[in-house]
């Protein structure tokens, strides 16, 4: 029987198992086929580079001015932390309850153990909660301006990697507990994205 | 991509408002990375602006030091396959468990370039996109697995898979080939 592509690939990039190591020395077809992955990875790096067919830079400079530099990270955490201190506080005066995907957070960080289709299905509905919640408060206010809009967008971004995420797991059964983490990652960015929200409805003019 | 000697200087600029230089530097491997993942020019210029305006918020917390085609490579990664998911065009269906067959050696084939970029071109865009990332850009299937949000055997998966194709449409579609007894 010949070796597993997966094996093969393995082994190309240096890490064979020892009976494929021991298989590729005896199977003159492995062994070819081996130095075939090899040579179809060194033409793919010979490819020539690409360059745009039009310059770029004229477009991409006329949107860098809107584009601020978002302050360095310290500045966020501080922002972040103020933020999350205040919503908190008034979080807790309108009996919105942080306390629940907080609890589920620490069961899920206990191991390694599978989590349960209840806690999927409730991390998905708190994500379709706070995005209801979100959606009338950015609603409230959609004008947004310097480092608070450039935290939000930041926010935003990992959201939307966090999407990516999910919809390549979704329809497989593997990677349950990742899938479960990043829906509890959702679930925190969008209550970081509320808190953020309801900070600047406090503090801007009436 | 080897460290470039002036990077420090590069960054310096941007810092100071002129964010040219830095672009020019990078723009032919980010645009490389962003077609051969993306397979469409639009699509990849998309990309390049993204990364770009991505690089040039984060420009006040990189730290001093590191080389930057890594950090500019993972950027325009990410860029891509999140490019990738707003065309809907990661809905590939996984492949079922079980369903690794061992491999039969294929008929001969010639490697030549126009080839190879068509076959790249004909492949589902995840499998290209890994293909890519792990077997040009030097991405580990443990850093593939972070930008995909998924684990490494995935990422392996992905990749025998997109040989797999690309090998079948380098031959012609033809499959066939010697036995092999060893265990």
């Amino acid at each position: 029987m010949h070796l597993r592509l997966e094996e093969l690939l393995a082994a190309r990039d240096g890490e064979p198992s020892p009976e494929a190591e021991e298989h590729l020395g005896s199977c003159p077809s492995c062994a070819a086929r081996l130095g075939e992955l090899k040579a179809v990875r060194e033409a793919l790096q010979g490819l020539p580079a690409l360059a745009p067919p039009r310059d770029l830079w004229p477009s991409l400079r006329r949107r860098l001015p809107e584009e601020r530099p978002r302050p360095a990270l310290k500045a966020l955490w501080a922002a972040a932390a103020a933020a999350v201190l205040f919503g908190t506080v008034w979080l807790g005066l309108r009996g919105f309850r942080l306390s629940a995907p907080e609890t589920r957070r620490e069961v899920l960080a206990e191991g390694p153990a599978e989590p349960s289709a209840d806690e999927l299905s409730g991390l998905m509905a708190e994500s379709r909660r706070l995005e209801a919640i979100l959606k009338r408060l950015e609603a409230g206010n959609p004008v947004l301006k310097g480092s608070t809009a450039s935290a939000i967008a930041e926010i935003q971004d990992r959201i939307a990697l966090v999407d990516l995420q999910i919809s390549l797991l979704q329809g497989s059964n593997k990677d349950r507990s990742l899938l479960a983490r990043l829906w509890k990652e959702r679930v925190d960015l969008l209550g970081s994205l509320v808190e953020m929200h309801l900070f600047r409805h406090a503090v801007s003019p009436a | 991509m080897a460290e470039r000697p002036d990077e420090r200087f590069l960054v310096d600029k941007a810092r100071r408002g002129d964010f040219e230089p830095l672009y020019r530097a990078f723009e032919r491997p980010v645009f490389t990375l962003a077609r051969r993942i993306l397979g469409r020019t639009e699509e990849a210029e998309e990309t390049v602006q993204e990364t770009f305006l991505e690089v040039f918020r984060s420009l006040p917390s990189l730290r001093n030091g590191g080389s930057l085609w890594p950090w500019i490579r993972s950027v325009a990664s990410s860029k891509a396959l999140m490019a990738l998911r707003r065309k809907r065009l990661v809905e590939e269906p996984l492949p079922e468990e079980g369903a690794w067959e061992p491999e039969d050696p294929l008929p001969p084939f010639d490697l030549n370039s126009l080839d190879l970029e068509r076959a790249l071109g004909a492949l589902p865009p995840l499998s290209r996109a890994v293909l890519w990332l792990h077997d040009v850009e030097g991405l580990t299937h443990e850093e593939i697995a972070r930008l995909l949000g998924s684990s490494p055997s995935f990422s392996k998966s992905r990749l025998a898979r997109a040989h797999r194709r690309l090998r079948e449409i380098l031959a012609g579609g033809r499959k066939g080939g010697a036995a092999c007894t060893s265990a």
